[in-house]
C-alpha cells in the first residue's frame, strides 16, 4: 500500500490498460485540468455574464450546453451554474477565477474533486449505452451538449466534443475521484467486446 | 415514471429524490393558534386522488429543487418548474 500523504496519486493508477482485442473504445485520462464551479450570486447573472464574455471571449451557455476558448471550457451544469475547465492549470485556475469572477459569482475549486477520460473509439456509443440513461443519438446528444446523470449509480458529468476528423465522436465523461477506479471498471467492462485502451496520464 | 427537468430534460425517476408536500405551508410560530396550525401543517395533509403538488430534488442531475403537480393515481406529471421560480405554496 502506498502512503497517500507522500504525494500526488494518480487516481488511475495501476489499473489494466487492455480489455478484449482491439480498440473499438480508447479512454484518455485528462491531467493537469483546473476544474471549478462557478454560480451566479443573486440577481448578478448579467454581472456575470459580461465579466465572462470580457475575460475568456465566452458567452455563458443556456442550458445544458457547453463551449470554449482555447485553453477554457464552460459547460452548464445548472441554473445559473457552470463547470469551468482549463488545460494544464490545476488548483491556479481556480484561484485566478476568485480574482476575476469572484464579485458576481461563487467560486468552488473542484480540481482535485473530478477525475475526467475523454473517450473516443468506433463503439464509444455502444459502450456508454451500457452506462447512463441518457439517449446518446448523433441527433439527440449533439456536439456541446452535456448531461448530469448517472453510470452505474455513479454520478457523473458527460458532454461531448467536436467529432474527429473522421466523424468519430468523442466524449468526455467526470466522475468523483473516489469513484475513478469504479467508472474505469465499468467503461472497461462495457468495452471489453469491442476492445479498451486506456491511456493514462 | 419520467419528470421533465426544466434544465435538464426528461429523466427517469430514479435520479430524483422525493421530498414531499409542496402545497404545505410552514405556520407563523408567533401566532396565538401556532400549536394548533403547527399539528394540521404536520399531521393532517390533503392526500388526494389526483393532483398533487410536491417537491423533488434532482439529484443525479442538475441538482435542482423542483416543483411537480403529479397525478397520484396515474402517476402523469403534470408540470414541473423550478422551485425556486414558484410561488407556491
Ligand atoms: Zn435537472
Amino acid at each position: 500500500m502506498v502512503d497517500p500523504t507522500c504525494g500526488p496519486l494518480c487516481a488511475f493508477a495501476g489499473l489494466p490498460a487492455i480489455a478484449g482485442s482491439g480498440d473499438g473504445v480508447v479512454a484518455k485520462e485528462r491531467d493537469g485540468l483546473g476544474i471549478a464551479r462557478i454560480t451566479a450570486r443573486d440577481r448578478q447573472l448579467a454581472a456575470l455574464e459580461r465579466l465572462v464574455q470580457r475575460r475568456f471571449h465566452l458567452l455563458l451557455p443556456k442550458g445544458a450546453r457547453r463551449t470554449g476558448c482555447g485553453e477554457v471550457s464552460l459547460a452548464g451544469v445548472g441554473p445559473e451554474s457552470w463547470l469551468m475547465t482549463c488545460e494544464n492549470a490545476g488548483n491556479a485556475f481556480a484561484i485566478g477565477l476568485r480574482d476575476s469572477l469572484g464579485g458576481p459569482a461563487t467560486v468552488v475549486d473542484l480540481s482535485d474533486a473530478y477525475v475526467m477520460l475523454r473517450l473516443a473509439g468506433a463503439k464509444v456509443r455502444e459502450t456508454l449505452a451500457k452506462l447512463v440513461p441518457v439517449d446518446l443519438h448523433e441527433r439527440s446528444f449533439q456536439v456541446d451538449d452535456v448531461a448530469q446523470t448517472v453510470a452505474e449509480h455513479m454520478a457523473v458529468t458527460l458532454w461531448r466534443l467536436g467529432d474527429l476528423a473522421g466523424g468519430e465522436a468523442v466524449f468526455e465523461i467526470s466522475v468523483g475521484r473516489s469513484l475513478a477506479r469504479s467508472l474505469h471498471g465499468a467503461i472497461r467492462e462495457s468495452a471489453a467486446e469491442f476492445g479498451f485502451v486506456f491511456e493514462p496520464a | 415514471m419520467r419528470i421533465e427537468c426544466p434544465f435538464c430534460g426528461e429523466r427517469d425517476h430514479s435520479e430524483f429524490a422525493y421530498f414531499g408536500d409542496a402545497a404545505c405551508a410552514r405556520p407563523a410560530p408567533g401566532a396565538a393558534d401556532a400549536q394548533a396550525r403547527f399539528v394540521e401543517a404536520v399531521y393532517l395533509r390533503e392526500n388526494p386522488a389526483g393532483a398533487h403538488r410536491e417537491l423533488w430534488y434532482h439529484e443525479f442531475g442538475c441538482r435542482s429543487w423542483l416543483q411537480v403537480t403529479r397525478d397520484t393515481r396515474t402517476h402523469e406529471i403534470l408540470e414541473v418548474r423550478l422551485a425556486r421560480e414558484s410561488t407556491a405554496p
